[in-house]
């Protein structure tokens, strides 16, 4: 188990820079997820965390021990690749043993730590078979095993999930928080799936263009986003946008009647579908573009001006196509954020 | 049925082919093993002698020998092909100014027939006109005669051959080593394994269905060298590079000892035949061992 803390750590390739300098500090026994958008710099932080890419400039503590030029074996840190990296000319006990191979524990001791790790993630019936005659989820578990054999300070996860079906994906995702939680480790899980990151999380780190956007519990970034690409890349649908101009403390938008706001010049207003309740006397209107029913709710897209925004509604709930509908948002759930910056407006 | 009619059909040229190629003259040459065959004898006809040829060959001490040599030089030149071969495909990988030229010109070798190879390395090394017996003598001191020295000779032979045909082992390697994955050799990192660990337990697993093909590919031709080595030293001093190969073509030209030749060219195929098979079973027991 270990703290993790990442001092002004910054990435680049020649002139390249992929990663600006970044300052993280992750508890003991904290589930951290890195979430962005491809190419955000997400996997580049999490390998430089294990010592598979060398780290530009910076610091990195495990513990306050300094491991910024350390080899991964020196960092006791274990990971999980997105392809599951085993060794396929090995069996899955061979593959869970190796780590201990290298490390030179005596055969009883290792088979029966193998055994056990097995026994954690069900693997038992399957040690004597090869990676290639099991399943994605069975590969998965193997990759786990072999990371949770060493019981490394720091277990590193790049998109594990992403390799298997949406069902599997559902069930794994919570074996690893609940695994997590019995063992009480330091997990690291790079994502660019917001669902994984808000359902595992302790803290979510929101990167986007080589740059923390948003460090912060689920609640928090869902709540309280920094900036216009948090706010529209948590949620699903994502948050509604509409751009307007504030002044006097008024906002004014297509379809939108005296909002009052905070801020003055060109804003962008965020609500959230679940957040709009239909209302005879609301101050936001509409006109019906498309009906999208979900089973649990139904969702109905209205056009205001050039937006279009989600309104959650009762799954009963079928409004004709071309119909002008009246909704209202509470005021502490309307968001501001300045067009310009994209920044919050608070 | 109408099916399997156009199939033979379509196959027809091939196999045929294949007939008249391989299988005709592999029946001819075990037929004539069997018979004693020399048409400067006194009776110039084949006569039916057996198993006699492959007696004969049991206790033929310049067969035996000739054997002997063409082992050790295959063993010799094979292993010190994959070794360079690995360390050049290494290099070569490397990012670095001009890689590309580098690459071209190490493959030049292969591009030069054998016996031109031959032709060159003699001209290299006849004294008194050839550059590396002039600079023995005057660097290190050593009278530098392929004619006279046996050992001077083989290690010539040994080291032309390394240098015509490492660039194949390199160019295989090379391809095998630009597909290794990626992930495994980085899980194995972080497992804590050192580099040459994961050389030894990971990438030679990966790298294993190219350094067979290749091992195989280098075994056969090595076995069967002639042109290079008849070109450079005719097979001496004495008989001491008579590999396999011009063994028995002295023996079938020259001799015109058709049925021992023959003979001689079936032990030898089978004698490839054996050591290829068991260069596969015991890399491929080797992964059961890991498995």
């Amino acid at each position: 188990m270990s703290r993790v803390t990442l001092q002004g750590i910054r990435k680049s390739y020649g002139a390249v820079t992929v990663l600006k300098p970044i300052d993280l500090d992750i508890a003991d026994g904290e589930f951290l997820v890195l979430l962005g958008p491809s190419g955000c710099g997400k996997s580049t932080t999490m390998r430089m965390i294990a010592g598979l890419e060398a780290i530009t400039e910076g610091k990195l503590l495990f513990d306050g021990r300094d491991v910024t030029a350390a080899h991964p074996r020196d960092r006791n840190v274990a990971m999980v690749f997105q392809n599951y990296a085993l060794y396929p000319h090995m069996t899955v006990a061979d593959n869970i043993g190796y780590p201990l191979k290298v490390a030179k524990v005596a055969k009883a001791e290792r088979q029966a730590q193998i055994e056990a790790a097995a026994k954690t993630v069900d693997l038992t019936p399957y040690l004597a078979r090869f990676p290639r005659d099991l399943s994605g989820g069975q590969r998965q578990r193997v990759a786990l095993a072999r990371a949770l054999v060493r019981s490394p300070g720091v277990f590193l996860l790049d998109e594990p999930l992403s390799n298997l079906d949406a069902k599997l994906r559902v069930a794994m995702r919570a074996e690893i928080k609940h695994l997590q939680r019995n063992l009480g480790v330091t997990m690291i899980y790079v994502t660019h799936d917001q669902i994984e990151a808000m359902t595992l999380a302790d803290r979510v780190v929101l990167l986007s263009d080589g740059a923390i956007q948003q460090v912060g519990t689920p609640d928090e970034i869902y709540d309280d986003p920094a900036n216009l690409f948090v706010a529209g890349f948590i949620g699903s649908p994502p948050m509604n946008f509409l751009a307007g101009q504030a002044k006097g403390g008024r906002f004014a938008a297509p379809g939108v009647d005296d909002l009052p706001c905070i801020g003055a010049g060109s804003l962008t207003l965020g609500f959230r579908a679940e957040d709009a309740a239909l209302a005879e006397a609301g101050r936001f209107s509409g006109t019906v573009y498309e009906v999208e029913p979900t089973g649990e709710s139904t969702y109905v897209v209205l056009q205001m001006g050039i937006h279009r925004v989600n309104l959650r509604c009762d799954k009963k709930f079928r409004p004709a196509l071309g119909a002008t509908l009246r909704f209202d948002v509470a005021g502490r759930q309307c968001l501001f954020f300045d067009s310009a910056s994209g920044q919050r407006v608070r | 049925m109408r099916n399997s009619t156009t199939g033979w059909l379509l196959l027809a040229p091939t196999l045929f082919i294949l007939v008249i190629t391989g299988l005709l003259p592999f029946v001819y040459v075990l037929s004539v093993s069997f018979f004693d065959w020399n048409t400067f004898a006194q009776n110039p006809d084949p006569q039916y002698a057996g198993v006699n040829n492959f007696r004969r060959l049991v206790f033929d001490a310049a067969f035996l020998k000739s054997l002997w040599l063409t082992l050790k030089f295959t063993v010799f030149v094979v292993l010190s092909q994959l070794v360079i071969g690995f360390f050049l495909a290494k290099m070569l990988m490397r990012d670095m100014p001009l890689k590309g030229l580098f690459r071209t010109v190490h493959t030049l070798p292969l591009m030069i027939a054998p016996i031109a190879v031959g032709a060159t390395w003699r001209l290299l090394t006849v004294p008194g006109l050839g550059p590396i017996p002039h600079w023995m003598k005057e660097w290190f001191d050593i009278s530098y005669i392929l004619s006279r020295f046996p050992d001077q000779a083989f290690a010539t032979v040994v080291i032309m051959d390394i240098w015509h045909w490492t660039p194949l082992v390199t160019l295989t390697l090379m391809a095998g080593l630009s597909n290794l994955p990626e992930e495994p050799l980085e899980q194995a990192r972080i497992d804590g394994a050192s580099e040459w660990r994961i050389f030894w337990d990971i990438t030679l697993a990966f790298l294993k269905p190219v350094l067979l093909t290749t091992i195989f590919i280098r075994l056969m031709d090595a076995l069967r060298t002639v042109d290079e080595v008849w070109m450079l030293t005719g097979g001496g001093p004495g008989a001491e590079t008579r590999f396999i190969g011009l063994h028995i073509w002295r023996v079938v030209f020259p001799k015109t000892d058709y049925g021992y030749g023959s003979a001689m060219s079936l032990i030898t195929l089978y004698l490839t035949i054996v050591m290829c098979w068991f260069l596969y079973v015991a890399m491929t027991g080797m992964k059961d061992k890991t498995r």
